[in-house]
C-alpha cells in the first residue's frame, strides 16, 4: 500500500477553499470526505491485525477533523497530510488503550530499501528477524519505517503528517534505523 | 501494546463502505453540542491539537517553507555520535514557579521578567475546566546566540511572502503544568514584562503559532521602574488605602454592653395581668416584691388556684407555713403549706381583680412597648456593630495578607541577579495563550556589505549543508541562508558574527573567521569550510562557538 504523493500533493488550493467553506457550512465537508475517504480507509486498513472496524475507524478520523476544522489552518501542506496526522493519533489512542490490535505487516518483498539503508542484504536478515526487530520498535518509530520503506512517502511529508520538523524527522530516522540494526544484531 | 505480526501476507481485502455522510453531520451535530461538557472525542482532540503544537514549538526549520531543497534525505549521509550535544538533545536552563491558581499574583523571576497572573487564569487542557490547584508555571528564556540557536526556534519570519530575519530584543516560552505534570491552559490573559536585550524603540511582538511567527502589536519600549510602578508598587498603594474603622476591643465591647442590655430588658419584662375568675379557688397572700419584681404592678396579689386537688376544706385547715415559689413556667407560682401533719403544694397563678385589672393592663402595655422599642433599637445596633466587627476582620485578614505578599515581592525584588536598574529596557506583552513570543524587528537580507558568493560544506559530506545562519552577535540578528541563496551571502567583515548550521542529523558545525586565517575577498567564490562540535554540554559548546557565558 503506498500513499499516492500525487494526491497527496493535488489542488491545495482547491482543498483551502473547500476547507473555508466547510467552516462556515459543515455540509461542504463532503467533498473532502469523499476526496479523501479512499486513502485513509487503505492507510488504517494497513495498521489493524482485525479489518471488522476500518470503515468505522476511518468514519470516525474524519468526524474528528470536522470538529477540529475551525483549528485547522493551511500552512503550504496538503490538507490530507493533516487526516493521516488524525488517523495516526486515533489509531494510537486506540492502540495504547487495546481497544483495537495493532498489525505489523511485513512485505519481504518491499523490504529492499529498508535493508540496504540497514546495510544487510536479504541473505543476512530473513523475513522473520525483520519482523521481530521492527515489533522492538515504538509506535512513533514503527509509524516511521511503515511509511518510509513500505508506503514509500518521503520525509518531508512524514515530517508533516508526525508535525515535526524535516530535519527532526530525518534525526529520528537516523535513530530508528541505528535501533533496528542493534535489535537485529542482538538476535 | 499487543501487535500482531503478518509476514507477506496481502492484506485481507475489505471492501470500503463510507458511511453516508449525512449520518457523520448528524453525528458532527451532535457532538459540536456536547463538546464543553463531556469528555468525548471532540475534547480528546482538542488535547491532541494543543499536544501537537507544542511539539510544534520546538521544532527547527532548517528550509524556509517556500524552499524546495534541491538535496533529498537519499544522498544526505547521516553518521552521528550519540554522545555529542545536538540541537535536539538539549534543555535549557528554565525558571520554575508554583502559583496558587486562585489568588492573583505577581511573579518575579531572577532575571527579572515579571507575570501579573490574576485570579482563576488557568484552566486544564483537556476539558477547559477552571483550575483551583496550585500550579506550575515555566519560563525559558531564549536571550542569547546560544540559547536561540538551542531553541530549534526558527529565527525568521513571513512576512506577505517576504522572509524576514529576526532582530531579537528578547525571546521566551512560558507554559504551566497541573500537579500530575499535565499542560493547562490559560483562561484569563497573563501580564508579561521582559527586559530587553536592547533599548532598540521599534519592536514588535511575535507569537510562535504551531511553528510559525504571526505578529501581535508592535511592543512600545518602557522601564524597569516604570513597571515596578505599575505592578509591584501599584498594588501596595491600591491596598493600604484604607477606611476609618474602630478597633477591634472596642467594637467586642460595644457589642457585649448592648447585648447584656438587650438581656436585661427580656428578663424585666412584665408578666400579663390576668382578671380573677370568681369560680375558681383563690386566696390573698403577702409577697416581698424584691422577691418577685414581675409582681410590683400588682396592688394586692391574689393567686388562682389551678389544681383540681383543692378543695373547700384546704381554707378550713390551720397551717402553719406558707410560701410561694416560682415554677419553671413562665407566670406560674407554687404554694406551700405545712402544717404538723402534712404538706400540700398547689399551682397557682396571679390575677387582679375586676378594678385593679383595667389599670394595670393599659401600665403593661405602655411597660411592655417601651421594652420592645428599645430592644428593637438595641438589636439594631448589635447588628451594626456586628457588621462592622466583620469587616474590620475581614480588611485586617486582607492586610495581613497583603503583608505577607509585600515582604514576599520586596524579598524577590532584592534577589535579583540581573543587573537592573531604573533605566533597564522593558516590554509588556499580555498573553492570550501559552507559548513562545519574540519581542523582534524583522530584517531582509543584509543588502550592504561584502558580497561573497559562498558554498558552505563538512569535509566528510560536502553537500549536507542546507542553510547557514548568520548571527550578528553585536545586534542580536539571526539572518539564516537557504542553499539557493549561498550565492547571495553577504559577509560581515569586521563585525562580530558566528556562521552556524544544524545539520540533518543534529549535529552542529560553525564557521569562525578568528580560527580561519584564509583571506575573504569581494565577489569571489569562497568555501567556508564548517567545524563539526564534538562538545558534550552548553560550556563546550559555548567555547567551540566563541561565544561569552551569559545563559
Amino acid at each position: 500500500m503506498k500513499i499516492p504523493q500525487a494526491e497527496m500533493h493535488s489542488n491545495q488550493a482547491e482543498d483551502a477553499e473547500l476547507v473555508a467553506k466547510a467552516k462556515k457550512d459543515m455540509k461542504h465537508f463532503e467533498v473532502l470526505y469523499r476526496k479523501y475517504y479512499s486513502q485513509i480507509f487503505k492507510f488504517v486498513r494497513k495498521r489493524l491485525a482485525n479489518t471488522d472496524f476500518v470503515n468505522d475507524i476511518t468514519s470516525q478520523v474524519f468526524l474528528k477533523a470536522m470538529l477540529n476544522i475551525e483549528r485547522y489552518k493551511h500552512q503550504g501542506f496538503p490538507f490530507s497530510s493533516w487526516l493521516y496526522r488524525i488517523a495516526l493519533s486515533e489509531l494510537g489512542d486506540m492502540f495504547r488503550a487495546e481497544t483495537a490490535e495493532r498489525a505489523l505487516k511485513v512485505e519481504w518483498a518491499n523490504s529492499s530499501d529498508l535493508l540496504n539503508d540497514l546495510d544487510g542484504s536479504p541473505s543476512k536478515i530473513d523475513a522473520n528477524q525483520l519482523a521481530s526487530a521492527l515489533n522492538q520498535l515504538s509506535e512513533d518509530n514503527l509509524s516511521m519505517i511503515e511509511m518510509r520503506y513500505f508506503e514509500k512517502v518521503k520525509l518531508k511529508d512524514i515530517a508533516v503528517i508526525m508535525d515535526i520538523s524535516e530535519s527532526n524527522a530525518k534525526v529520528k530516522m537516523h535513530r530508528t534505523l541505528n535501533k533496528l540494526r542493534k535489535y537485529l544484531n542482538e538476535k | 501494546m499487543k501487535r500482531k505480526v503478518i509476514i507477506n501476507q496481502e492484506t485481507p481485502e475489505v471492501a470500503e463502505n463510507p458511511r453516508d455522510f449525512s449520518e457523520l453531520l448528524k453525528d458532527y451535530t451532535n457532538s459540536v453540542g456536547s463538546a464543553p461538557t463531556n469528555g468525548n472525542s471532540a475534547v480528546k482532540y482538542i488535547k491532541f491539537i494543543t499536544g501537537v503544537a507544542a511539539v510544534s514549538v520546538i521544532g527547527f526549520i532548517i528550509y524556509n517553507y517556500n524552499f524546495t531543497p534541491t538535496l533529498t534525505e537519499e544522498n544526505t549521509t547521516i553518521q552521528t555520535t550519540e554522545k555529542l550535544i545536538t540541537e535536539n538533545e538539549i534543555e535549557l536552563p528554565f525558571w520554575e514557579a508554583k502559583v496558587n491558581t486562585v489568588e492573583e499574583t505577581t511573579l518575579i523571576s531572577p532575571s527579572g521578567v515579571i507575570i501579573e497572573v490574576p485570579e482563576g487564569a488557568f484552566a486544564s487542557n483537556n476539558n477547559e475546566s477552571l483550575l483551583t490547584d496550585s500550579i506550575t508555571l515555566k519560563l525559558t528564556q531564549y536571550d542569547d546566540a546560544l540559547s536561540i540557536l538551542m531553541s530549534q526556534i526558527p529565527m525568521s519570519y513571513d512576512s506577505a511572502g517576504v522572509k524576514l530575519h529576526f532582530q531579537s530584543d528578547g525571546m521566551f516560552n512560558l507554559s504551566a503544568y497541573d500537579n500530575n505534570n499535565n499542560k493547562v491552559q490559560l483562561k484569563e490573559d497573563l501580564k508579561v514584562h521582559y527586559p530587553q536585550t536592547s533599548g532598540r524603540t521599534n519592536s514588535n511582538t511575535y507569537f510562535l503559532d504551531n511553528n510559525q511567527w504571526t505578529y501581535r502589536e508592535s511592543a512600545p519600549l518602557t522601564f524597569y521602574a516604570e513597571v515596578c510602578e505599575n505592578t509591584i508598587y501599584k498594588f501596595q498603594a491600591e491596598e493600604t488605602t484604607s477606611q476609618e474603622i474602630p478597633e477591634k476591643n472596642d467594637l467586642e465591647k460595644t457589642i457585649a454592653v448592648l447585648e447584656k442590655k438587650y438581656a436585661d430588658l427580656e428578663s424585666s419584662k412584665p408578666m400579663e395581668p390576668r382578671k380573677q375568675n370568681l369560680n375558681n379557688y383563690r386566696f390573698l397572700l403577702d409577697v416581698d416584691p424584691t422577691e418577685f419584681p414581675e409582681l410590683m404592678s400588682f396592688k394586692e396579689v391574689i393567686f388562682e388556684v389551678k389544681d383540681a386537688r383543692f378543695s373547700w376544706s384546704i381554707y378550713e385547715e390551720t397551717w402553719n407555713d406558707i410560701s410561694v415559689s416560682k415554677k419553671h413556667k413562665e407566670g406560674r407560682y407554687l404554694v406551700t403549706l405545712k402544717n404538723t401533719k402534712r404538706v400540700e403544694i398547689f399551682d397557682v397563678y396571679p390575677v387582679l381583680n375586676e378594678d385593679d385589672f383595667s389599670e394595670a393592663f393599659c401600665e403593661y402595655s405602655a411597660l411592655m412597648k417601651q421594652i420592645e422599642e428599645d430592644k428593637k433599637d438595641i438589636s439594631k445596633k448589635i447588628k451594626a456593630n456586628k457588621k462592622r466587627e466583620q469587616d474590620f476582620l475581614a480588611k485586617l485578614k486582607r492586610e495581613l495578607k497583603h503583608q505577607e505578599k509585600v515582604i514576599s515581592r520586596k524579598k524577590i525584588v532584592n534577589q535579583l541577579t540581573a543587573n537592573l536598574t531604573a533605566n533597564t529596557p522593558y516590554r509588556s506583552v499580555n498573553l492570550g495563550g501559552l507559548g513562545t513570543i519574540n519581542f523582534d524587528i524583522g530584517l531582509p537580507l543584509p543588502a550592504k556589505g561584502m558580497k561573497v558568493p559562498a558554498k558552505f560544506y563538512i569535509t566528510e559530506n560536502p553537500s549536507s549543508v542546507l542553510e547557514v545562519s548568520l548571527i550578528d552577535l553585536e545586534d542580536n540578528i539571526y539572518y539564516s541562508y537557504a542553499k539557493p541563496q549561498f550565492a547571495e551571502f553577504r559577509y560581515m567583515l569586521g563585525k562580530k558574527h558566528i556562521l552556524v548550521t544544524v545539520l540533518p542529523d543534529g549535529r552542529i558545525a560553525a564557521y569562525r573567521s578568528d580560527l580561519n586565517s584564509e583571506k575573504i575577498k569581494r565577489g569571489e567564490p569562497f568555501k567556508f569550510n564548517l567545524d563539526i562540535s564534538e562538545a558534550t554540554n552548553l560550556d563546550d559548546l559555548r567555547d567551540f562557538l566563541g561565544l561569552t557565558k551569559s545563559i
